[in-house]
């Protein structure tokens, strides 16, 4: 009898499947890994299991009996633990009063004594080193994680759910962190891993469920797959070709980045070595799995972080003194990935937030002072050009959070490209689109092209990188580890590249 | 479950109702608070009124507890739109009283149409320089400002105090140690029988609006305090721009420092703000940053202080009583804001607000 058995379980968000129909079931021991791409469903459905969404159907079945798990309370009770991605620890406090924190026995004193002793108890049997007395604010990221596994295991889950574990960690703390779940596997412990890293899976897990876009499409024995069978899962079939490029790109290159490294103490995802041109008239695109440094990579360029090494070359001029307001003088804009966080000003209205790069000059400002009406008619204009729809009566006047996520987006395009551009730097600039928007934004980024500027397309999107992309670069953990041609970046070429794993390691992997 | 959420968009027509019941609820509890003490409840609101506005002479106290509070109000809403969440009004009151008093006391030889530009020009120094010490710890080191504002106060009052006992004692006064008194040309005039500060007043409102409302710099101030992300995705320098943006707060409070020294007192002492630096704040927060509701609403609270403070001639119910009415009325009003802007939605466990 399995120990969790999850079936046909369906979630929906405002009418899209999360999760549809999905099964899943594990047994006491195993290394159970769910792969997929972002916004496959992963999340959503440990999220299900773990009590903080309820399914709209299907049914879980516990040890054999059916459950259903209102909050995390009712899951860790059961016996079901979880790390997010995010670590819920108090930063403030130690290691051992994180981990008895709201303990459904503490009395009202705490018997700090006794659970020291369990805490050393079970960080010794499993290998989880990490001082008692620490303030967690000063642990490293790897010990946190170890803390709130610790945090689990105190109160005797039998089935762990890491999301994303080794994102945040140092390659000898993955080494570390393998081999606590292996030892916990071995002693009869469950383990769901969540996770998007082929080699990662091939190293510690025994089967593998793989999700696309809510569905589960395969599950497999880790024993008898590869990391190319994985991949080809994870991303699909092949889509259909890509249409030829209206107009090839000059040979002149745009922007070129030599040996361009952001590495900083605290930074989520430093940047490596970064090497890559982007030619004048070329569509260059940025396939990666998120949080692989696309984000600081976009930032480097717009001038918001300045890189600590290497140097930014646009039209031969060398830029990486510069800052974000000189560097959109010399022609480089930024449609944000982040609409509401740093794209838009979402209680400012329409019209001041197309106002935000041309506020300075005329027509919208004269003598320092700002010209009300200038700025209106511009957006009047833009609002008309690029067709964002205001509901309600106030127009322009409407603050940005009340308008959809393609009107706000249509919006800091209109603002972005601009007649001097040069360069575009778009980061995932179709997400949570409707087909509509997503073509029109397309559209859009195609005739800046056309007109010999260029674009840098970051996208999670695959199918988006390839339908639009000249040629293709992929990041992984803060580097480029290739650029694939337009006729090298299959669907295979740039899963495996995704996952981490290089040309040279799918050999060996291959053999 | 229970949460709080923001309204998507507030018309006046549903604001206006509910701060109508606000203020009417708060006179209601304040009359049972008056009732608990043995007055007339409406007999207390009348006096009130006409100890604030009745005659000639109370209408110009009014006015004259009025200009400093909109001045720091005004002073404070800049930083507080930048999200510099400063308390710092009294210190940078007195800073900027003491620039100008040493201008005071060291040119006095100089025409009054002269002395008295310079002495506000230098309350503008030193309010603004009081306001850029917490600003640069605050960008430099990540400093909490409120705390820091907060102390700063004591600090300037205490210096004042020290000057007053030390280098700054008046050497012709025996006995209790004073700042010697302002020379004629170093005090503001009386225009239409009040102090001419009611026209710095008037001027400041005016230059506050078009500042924040129609320049390159309030657009700016604006989108920081919304979004600093996007300020920084804009390259804004969010750095010199809060720099910026807290010297001009500091020195508007330093303006009504000067003001205060010259026009009030005719010399500084550690006491010439009389805590209006504090419920500047307040008048900030209820007029929502805005500067007409700010100037309103500061009339307001200069009637009811004023007001107050005859009630203790006039009915003998204590200064102390007083502020409780005050306080009362502040807090309706503040609390009405809660409602206006946010709404408490009920909703079922297991949902999610996607």
């Amino acid at each position: 009898m399995p120990l969790l058995t999850m079936k046909d379980i369906c979630k929906s968000f405002s009418g899209v499947y999360a999760n549809d129909h999905i099964n899943l079931s594990i047994e006491e021991g195993e290394i159970h890994a769910l792969l997929g791409e972002n916004g496959a469903g992963k999340t959503t459905l440990v999220n299900i299991l773990y009590g903080l969404y309820e399914a709209d159907s299907g049914e879980i079945f516990w040890n054999g009996e059916k459950a259903s798990f209102r909050s995390p309370a009712d899951a860790i009770r059961a016996g079901i633990g979880m790390v997010q991605q995010h670590f819920s620890l108090v930063r403030n406090m130690t290691v051992l009063d994180n981990v008895i924190l709201n303990l459904p026995g503490n009395a009202a004193f705490l018997k700090r004594k006794e659970a020291g002793e369990k805490f050393a108890r079970l960080a010794a049997a499993h290998g989880l080193l990490v001082d008692p007395g620490a303030v967690v604010a000063d642990l490293t990221v790897g010990e946190q994680q170890r803390v709130e596994i610790l945090k689990a295991l105190y109160r005797n889950v039998k089935l762990l759910i890491l999301d994303e574990p080794t994102a945040v960690l140092t390659p000898q703390e993955t080494v570390n962190l393998f081999q606590v779940l292996r030892s916990l596997a071995g002693e009869g412990y469950a383990i769901i891993i969540i996770t998007h890293r082929l080699s990662e899976i091939m190293e510690v897990t025994d089967r593998v469920s793989i999700l696309r876009s809510g569905r589960k499409v395969a599950e497999l024995d880790t024993a008898s797959t590869d990391v190319h069978e994985l991949s080809r899962h994870m991303i699909g079939h092949d889509i259909d070709e890509m249409p030829p490029p209206d107009i090839p790109p000059r040979e002149a290159p745009m922007l070129r980045l030599d040996s361009v490294s952001l590495e900083r103490k605290r930074l989520a995802q430093p940047l490596h070595d970064i090497r890559f041109s982007i030619r004048k008239g070329e569509i260059l695109g940025v396939a990666g799995v998120e949080g692989n440094g696309q984000k600081e990579l976009a930032e480097v360029i717009c001038g918001i972080r300045r890189h600590t090494s290497g140097t930014i070359f646009l039209e031969d001029a060398d830029i990486s003194h510069l800052g974000v307001r000189p560097r959109y003088e010399a022609g480089i804009a930024y449609i944000s990935d982040d609409r509401q966080g740093d794209g838009l000003v979402p209680d400012m209205n329409i019209t001041e937030n197309l106002a935000l790069r041309a506020y300075g000059k005329p027509p919208m400002a004269r003598h320092g002072l700002v010209d009300a009406r200038a700025m209106s008619k511009v957006a009047a204009e833009k609002t008309q050009e690029y067709q964002v729809l205001a509901s309600g009566r106030s127009g322009a006047a409407t603050p940005v959070r009340l308008l959809s996520g393609g009107n706000q987006q249509k919006l800091i395009i209109a603002r972005e490209l601009e007649e001097g551009g040069k360069l575009i730097v778009a980061c995932q600039p179709t997400r949570g689109l409707d087909i509509g928007a997503s073509e029109f934004v397309h559209q859009k980024l195609r005739a800046w092209r056309d007109a010999g500027k260029s674009v840098l397309l970051i996208s999670a999107d695959l199918e988006e990188i390839r339908m639009l992309s000249d040629r293709v670069a992929v990041l992984f953990g803060g580097r480029v580890v290739g650029v694939l041609t337009r006729e090298e970046a299959s669907v295979q070429a740039l899963g495996l590249l995704m996952g981490g794993v290089t040309a040279a390691a799918a050999e060996g992997a291959g053999a | 479950m229970i949460s709080i959420q923001k309204r998507s968009a507030v018309s006046l027509r549903q604001k206006l109702p509910k701060q109508a019941v606000a203020i009417l609820a708060a006179l209601v509890v304040g009359a049972l608070v008056i009732l608990l003490f043995g007055h007339n409840p409406l007999a207390v609101y009348k006096e009130i009124l006409s100890g604030a506005l009745g005659s000639r002479y109370s209408r110009a106290q009014t006015i004259e507890t009025l200009v400093p509070l909109l001045i720091m109000a005004l002073g404070v809403t800049i930083c507080y739109k930048i999200k510099f969440i400063s308390i710092g009004t009294e210190g940078q009151l007195y800073i900027g009283a003491m620039f100008a008093t040493y201008i005071a006391l060291h040119l006095k030889g100089l025409p009054g149409p002269i002395l008295l530009p310079l002495m506000l020009l230098a309350s503008v120094l030193g309010g603004g320089l009081w306001c850029l010490l917490p600003a640069f710890l605050k960008v430099k080191f990540d400093t909490n400002e409120t705390l820091v504002t907060l102390m700063l106060n004591y600090v300037a009052i205490k210096f004042i105090t020290y000057l007053q006992y030390g280098p700054w004692k008046d050497p012709n006064v025996i006995g209790y140690p004073v700042i010697p008194q302002f020379t004629k040309n170093a005090i503001l005039p009386d225009v239409l029988g009040i102090h001419a500060g009611w026209i710095i007043a008037l001027a400041l409102l005016v230059l506050t609006t078009v500042m924040l409302y129609r320049t390159k710099l309030g657009y700016k101030i604006t989108v920081l305090g919304e979004n600093p992300a996007t300020a920084r995705y804009a390259g804004f320098g969010t750095m010199k721009l809060t720099l910026l943006a807290t010297f001009l707060g500091g020195g508007l409070c330093g303006i009504a420092g000067f003001i205060q020294a010259s026009a009030i007192e005719n010399s500084l002492t550690a006491s010439i703000s009389g805590n209006l630096g504090f419920t500047a704040i307040v008048v900030a927060w209820m007029g929502r940053l805005k500067p007409l509701p700010i100037a309103g609403f500061g009339l307001f609270v200069a009637v009811l202080i004023q007001g107050c403070a005859y009630l203790q001639i006039s009915m003998g119910i204590s200064h102390f009583m007083a502020n409780v009415i005050q306080a009362i009325i502040l807090f309706f009003i503040l609390g009405s804001d809660f409602f206006i802007n946010y709404r408490i939605a009920f909703r079922r466990a297991g949902e999610v607000t996607a």
